[in-house]
């Protein structure tokens, strides 16, 4: 009975891959926080449609505010794929398995840069301006928009609770840059990928903002996915993923991105990070942002 | 003013309904306008009030878990929603913000002015008051006027931070004037319109008026013949008017030509009375010496052949005297009844009188009276006709020698001047009595026995036909002057007549 054996393989198999595939084996879910491409809402559905179709699966797009969101998210299983910053998937690397699935590469290479800007007509010119000044951070678990500027003020043996006059999350780099260009705080750290992009989209909006340091280059924030994911669909995924450059579609959208391509990347890209974060740890045990509690409770 | 009153009495009805009409209409319009204005004033800023208030307890909502979170980013995003509004266009929130227990900034939707962590202070200005678990005050004195807004950020019953929200006025004062300018042009529009209608009318009813204007001046010009009605078929005050006019045309015409019947009426019967007095008088004068002729010839018929020569002699003398005074009556009467146009050709009226004096010479040397001739400068010769000027001297120095008492003097005066020639006889006679000289000229009016009765009517009227006139200074018991003057030269008028004579 070789073909009824058979058979019985094939429905094994089917069940298999049916579990395997979660709740909905048909259903993939990316989460992706403004933090990266506000106001790009149609250019995040447009990429989800894409992998989507691409591959085979019925993509849903789930948006949400903060990393933090997301990352709950990736440990329930909620999403299985998600844009997350580089900060973002160390932490979530460590505690909950995720996994680096791809990387996006500007002309540069698969990196970007923290930029620290100011009001166009400040007269601050350094970070060590700012002192006692009124700072805006875009997300706790942020590289570019926290991480970074943290670890340098962590390097002369300062938090920036200490350092700044006070401090917020926007939860947006696009935010942190209008928070800065209204004067609503006196200076931010920001993502460079998004600070260039929206000096395209929102010229007026850049134009009345400086850039006064600018970080080394880090690992671009990668696409990851949630521990568990059969991988086959992560290697499905990953193939659409690097695929998109020889598809006229998928070169569109790239462009439309400001991307060239997207790439493997290697979990070791990340040591950088990791190494800040250990410095901010020190001053802060578990180098994520400590929660500022709200001035009318204090 | 006054001169504005002045000039508006001057100015047509047209123009005075035109400017009547526009004058109450921007007047009405003015009234309603202010009232109107003040109304939506009030609304609007009522309005204005509960969008505060709203605005502010909405905000106070909102902002209670943002500020737990303490996102200051999403607070003030809060904000600008507030201040930039439902994208109606109106903006009239002013500013918004929360601040915290301090009163310390949270965030402002003026971040630059009121960055975060500086005190926003209440504006001190205006009465605060209670208003919808809020408070609200105006700071009325600002410019433009903005209302303050309060209300607590509260959670779980505890307030952790206070809503501010002002409502600017400012957007009042543009619509406001907008809608002044809309009523302003409004009022324009009605008051020309006004005017349109006020002229148009008062081009109605004037029409009329002005037809009974010419209508009224053809009447004055004596024009009564033209039967032309003012037509006006409209049963109104003019109508009235108008019917009234034409009546009154029918009845002035209708009673001028029953005068001017009536007067012709009464010229012919005084031409009859008159004809009838002249007969009378001419009667008169002529029974007197017949009646003389007539006993005369009777004395002389019954005289026997003894009577004496010298009774008929005496009889004869009377019968042909009173023949010559009944000739002379005849003869004046013929003078004045069919009088001869005068012939007038330049003569020295001094040369007239010096000849009727000559003439008179003998009458007044058997009377032992004497003329006193006093001829005075002469210019010119008087275009006269000589024979007639000859005639009123004589019948004058004749009358004044015989008012005057024996031994008296007539004096004869003559003088140029003012282009005329006069001639004054004078006497110191008893004088005519007052209700005499009235009818002086008249026919038949003599006082003295043995003239005509028609010398001075003939004199006044050959003086009159020379265009001159006789004047008559005359008192009781002093004497009497008759002073007669002639054109030096013969109206046109009077020449053409003479050269159709």
């Amino acid at each position: 009975m070789p073909v009824a054996r058979l058979g019985i393989l094939v429905a094994a198999l089917l069940v298999a891959v049916q579990s395997a595939a979660a709740a909905d084996p048909a259903s993939l879910r990316i989460a992706i926080t403004p933090v990266l491409v506000e106001n790009h809402l149609d250019l995040n559905r447009k990429l989800v449609a894409y992998l989507g179709e691409k591959a085979g699966m019925n993509a849903t797009l789930v948006q949400r505010r903060s990393y933090k969101q997301v990352s709950d998210l990736l440990e329930r299983s909620e999403v299985d794929v998600a844009f997350t910053c580089g900060l973002a998937y160390v932490i979530d690397h460590e505690r909950l398995g995720v996994e680096l699935l791809a990387t996006p590469q500007v002309d540069e290479g698969p990196v970007y840069h923290a930029y620290t800007i100011v009001p166009a007509d400040s007269p601050i010119r350094a970070l060590d301006g700012l002192r006692g000044a009124r700072f805006a951070f875009s997300d706790p678990l942020s590289n570019s928009g926290w991480l970074v500027p943290a670890h340098a003020l962590a390097r002369v043996g300062l938090t920036p609770e200490a350092f700044f006059g006070r401090t917020m999350f926007t939860y947006s780099h696009a935010a942190s840059v209008e928070a800065v260009a209204v004067r609503f705080v006196d200076g931010a750290s920001v993502d460079s990928y998004v600070y260039d992009a929206l000096r395209k989209v929102r010229p007026g909006l850049v134009e009345r903002t400086r850039i006064i340091a600018r970080s080394s280059p880090h690992p671009f924030p990668p696409l990851v996915v949630r521990r568990g994911l059969p991988p086959e669909m992560k290697d499905r995924l990953r193939a659409v993923l690097l695929g998109m450059e020889h598809d006229a579609r998928g070169r569109a959208l790239l462009a439309e991105m400001g991307f060239v391509r997207f790439g493997l990347i290697d979990d070791r890209a990340f040591d950088g990070i990791r190494a800040m974060r250990r410095v901010v740890a020190e001053h802060y045990g578990d180098g994520r942002a400590r929660p500022v509690a709200p001035a009318a409770l204090r | 003013m006054k001169a504005a009153t002045f000039s508006f009495r001057r100015w047509t009805l047209g123009a005075k309904l035109a400017a009547t009409f526009s004058a109450v209409i921007l007047l009405v319009v003015a009234i309603v306008s202010l009232s109107v204005m003040s109304g939506i004033r009030r609304t609007i800023e009522q309005d204005l009030r509960e969008r505060g208030a709203d605005a502010t307890h909405n905000l106070a909502r909102l902002s209670a878990e943002l500020v737990l979170d303490d996102d200051l980013w999403g607070l003030y995003k809060v904000l600008r929603d507030v201040v930039v509004g439902g994208g109606d266009g109106e903006n009239v929130v002013a500013y918004a913000a929360v601040v915290d227990g301090q009163g310390k900034v949270l965030a402002h939707s003026a971040p630059d002015q009121h960055p975060i962590g500086s005190l926003l202070e209440d504006p001190a200005v205006g009465e605060r008051r209670a208003y919808r678990s809020g408070v609200d005050w105006a700071a009325t004195g600002a410019t433009p006027a903005v209302h303050h807004f309060a209300s607590p950020v509260v959670v779980d019953g505890q307030q952790i931070a206070t809503a501010r929200v002002g409502i600017s006025l400012r957007h009042l004062e543009p619509t406001i004037a907008r809608m002044r300018r809309a009523v302003l042009a409004l009022a324009m529009l009605l008051g020309a319109l006004g005017a349109l209608v006020g002229l148009l009318v008062s081009r109605r009813m004037t029409r009329p008026l002005s037809e009974l204007g010419r209508a009224a001046d053809r009447i004055a010009a004596g024009d009564l013949d033209e039967p032309s009605p003012v037509r006006w078929d409209e049963r109104d005050e003019i109508g009235a008017l108008a019917e009234r006019f034409n009546l009154m045309a029918t009845r002035l015409r209708d009673s001028q030509r029953e005068a001017t019947e009536a007067q012709a009426r009464l010229v012919r019967s005084e031409r009859l009375a008159s004809v009838g007095e002249c007969a009378g008088s001419l009667a008169h004068e002529i029974r007197n010496p017949l009646g003389a002729v007539v006993a005369a010839a009777k004395m002389l018929c019954a005289q026997t052949p003894q009577a004496e020569t010298y009774d008929r002699e005496r009889l004869a003398g009377v019968i042909a005297d009173e023949a010559r005074r009944l000739n002379v009556i005849l003869s004046d009467f013929l003078v004045f009844a069919r009088p001869r146009p005068p012939v007038r050709l330049p003569h020295s009226m001094n040369g007239v009188v010096a000849d009727v004096i000559e003439s008179m010479r003998l009458d007044e040397l058997s009377a032992g009276k004497s003329i006193d001739a006093r001829c005075g400068w002469e210019g010119a010769p008087c275009e006269m006709d000589r024979d007639q000027i000859t005639q009123v001297l004589w019948n004058l120095v004749r009358n004044a020698l015989e008012a005057t008492p024996p031994g008296g003097q007539v004096t004869v005066a003559t003088a140029q001047r003012d282009g005329s020639s006069a001639v004054e006889v004078a006497d110191r006679g008893p004088g005519i009595p007052p209700d005499r000289q009235r009818c002086l000229f008249e026919p038949f009016q003599s006082s003295k026995r043995g003239g005509s009765g028609l010398g001075l009517a003939i004199a006044h009227r050959i003086v009159a036909a020379h265009g001159g006139a006789v004047a008559v200074d005359s008192r009781l018991g002093e004497g009497t002057r008759i002073i007669v003057t002639v054109p030096l030269r013969s109206a046109p008028a009077d020449r053409g007549t003479n050269e159709a004579a």
